[in-house]
């Protein structure tokens, strides 16, 4: 059964489903629900400065 | 080695050692293909010796600048960013990180000497013989393991877009070299690969294309993710879109590669794959460069003011012009003209130097300060003077080429009234003579920009912290 699913459906349909995976995450990124944490990702590179260098911060071990 | 900072929390040994290698491996691959460049202008200069011919130091200047270069830069950079973006030390420590690093140019070493001495797969960026794939191999499972395993042990929770552009490239470039790289051996250093005929062709452009498609653009785009805003001291224009960024480019990338066998055996459904997705491919990689600039707005004056920034944000614009050039040349009518010519040797090297080589030369004058526990560069103004002598470079480049390959493209497909051939093939030879100096003037320039940057870096490691010497100061704003 699975593999007559993929043969018959999943193989076919490729460029089918991809896209509707790939509509799915535009829509879950772009939720105006989900704005503010997304972009609240962004800056998380700007959070790593040289203070998190000292001596016993927690991550250090 | 200079002043290191003891209280890191994180491993950076490791990456001083990738960044060093990358510096010199940059400079070998630059002047190699400066080299061959002069030897295609004039041939005396393949100097009679079958390991110095055009052949041999061709792959040697390839590999170089993609895989050891790039390699090199891809690694110290991808290394940095994952502890820092997850707050958390490289899985495995310094120890792993040594092993794979000493593996990885113990590999790259190996695999040039091979070619100098005539061994090689004859696979267009996978020359190396089986027992370096192997070797490749077990090298490329360890960073798998030591930058996965550092994304497993994060404190953050969320997982910055950077990572998952670098652990798409480790992915992906894992499944292409396995691939690709199915041969039968022979004896120690002769195989012969499993596919035959337009199969080998498909396998080899499906890796080929994507070896640009994930190593040298989703690896460097994590790079670009990281040190712009790192740079620029503010967020990416838009995070929501550098996720749509990747997923686009990750979706579309891996069906581009049958451009590169317009007009062959390939079926012809298998071309327009290639085409449509290669056009396709446009909306991500200008979402991408949009995302890159943008991140710049209400900063603009950095880029007068700092030299790295301007690196940095050249080399999206070359990524932009590099992401429009390439569709364009994917169209099956266009590629009719420009197959097979110099052409696609400017579009790659507008791409191979204005992209890859200036993100990495950005992100390296990043690091080094940063690494070595200085405040900044030994010297910002010789960054600016690096930043123009390479860009007069890549302009002679890429210039010459463009007209050199329409030319080339133009005489060879040009017949008289009678039907027959306008030119002999000697004569178009002949006619790209001027352009062929041209692009070796420019590789000179930028090859002198290589040095520049090496002599900056090692008076940054070795001298004294640059806040203390007056003349590290930042050019003023003109």
């Amino acid at each position: 059964m699975p593999s007559a699913f993929i043969d018959e459906v999943l193989r076919p349909f490729w460029g089918v489903w991809l896209m509707g995976i790939f509509l799915a995450i535009v829509a879950v990124v772009y939720w105006p629900g989900n704005r503010g944490r997304m972009e609240e990702h962004g800056s998380i590179p700007l959070r790593d400065d040289d203070d998190e260098r000292q001596e016993g911060a927690p991550w250090h071990r | 080695m200079g002043h290191t900072h003891e209280s890191s929390p994180y491993c950076e040994a490791v990456i001083r050692k990738f960044t060093l290698a990358a510096v010199l491996w940059g400079i070998l691959g630059f002047l190699v293909g400066d080299f061959i460049a002069w030897q295609l202008a004039f041939p005396v200069l393949n100097l009679d010796l079958e390991w110095t011919t055009f052949g041999r130091l061709r792959p040697v200047h390839t590999t170089t600048v993609i895989f050891a270069f790039g390699g090199n830069v891809l690694m110290a950079t991808s290394l940095y960013v994952v502890q820092r973006t997850c707050r958390a030390t490289l899985f495995g420590g310094e120890r792993l990180g040594s092993i794979l690093f000493w593996g990885y140019n113990l590999f790259l070493a190996l695999t040039l000497l091979s070619y100098v001495l005539g061994y090689t797969q004859a696979q267009e960026y996978a020359e190396p013989e089986w027992l370096l794939d192997l070797l490749l191999l077990v090298v490329w499972v360890i960073y798998l393991a030591v930058f996965a395993g550092t994304l497993l042990k994060r404190r953050e929770p969320h997982i910055y877009v950077a990572n998952w552009f670098f652990l798409a490239m480790i992915l992906t470039v894992a499944l292409l070299h396995v691939g690709n790289n199915l041969a039968v051996p022979v004896s120690l250093t002769k195989s012969y690969p499993l596919f035959g005929g337009v199969q080998n062709a498909m396998t080899q452009w499906w890796y080929g294309h994507n070896a640009v498609g994930f190593f040298l653009t989703a690896g460097f785009l994590g790079i670009m993710y990281y040190f712009v805003p790192k740079r620029a001291e503010r967020p990416v224009y838009s995070y929501r879109l550098s996720i749509v960024h990747f997923w686009a480019l990750i979706f579309l990338y891996i069906w581009a590669g049958p451009h590169h066998l317009h007009y062959t055996a390939l079926p012809d459904w298998a071309q327009t794959l290639g085409m449509t997705f290669s056009v396709m491919l446009w909306m991500p990689s200008w979402g991408g460069m949009l995302n890159g600039l943008m991140t710049l707005s209400g900063a603009w004056d950095k880029l007068r003011t700092d030299p790295v920034i301007r690196f940095m944000v050249t080399s999206v614009a070359f990524y932009g012009i590099a992401t429009f050039e390439g569709p364009l040349m994917a169209i099956r009518s266009v590629n009719a003209l420009s197959h097979y010519t110099d052409w696609g040797i400017g579009h790659v090297h507008s791409g191979a130097l204005g992209w890859v080589a200036f993100i990495s030369f950005g992100a390296i004058y990043f690091l080094v300060p940063k690494l070595w526990g200085k405040s900044e560069m030994y010297s910002l103004r010789l960054v600016g003077v690096h930043f123009w002598i390479a860009t007069i470079g890549i302009v002679l480049y890429i210039t010459a080429m463009w007209i050199s390959g329409i030319m080339q493209g133009l005489m060879w497909r040009a017949y008289d009234s009678y039907g027959f051939l306008e030119y002999s093939f000697v004569e178009t030879v002949k006619a790209m003579h001027p352009y062929y100096v041209i692009r070796a003037i420019g590789g000179v320039l930028f090859l002198t920009g290589g040095l520049v940057m090496a002599y900056n870096v090692a008076r940054t490691i070795l001298g004294k912290d640059a806040a203390t010497a007056p003349a590290l100061q930042p050019s003023p704003a003109r």
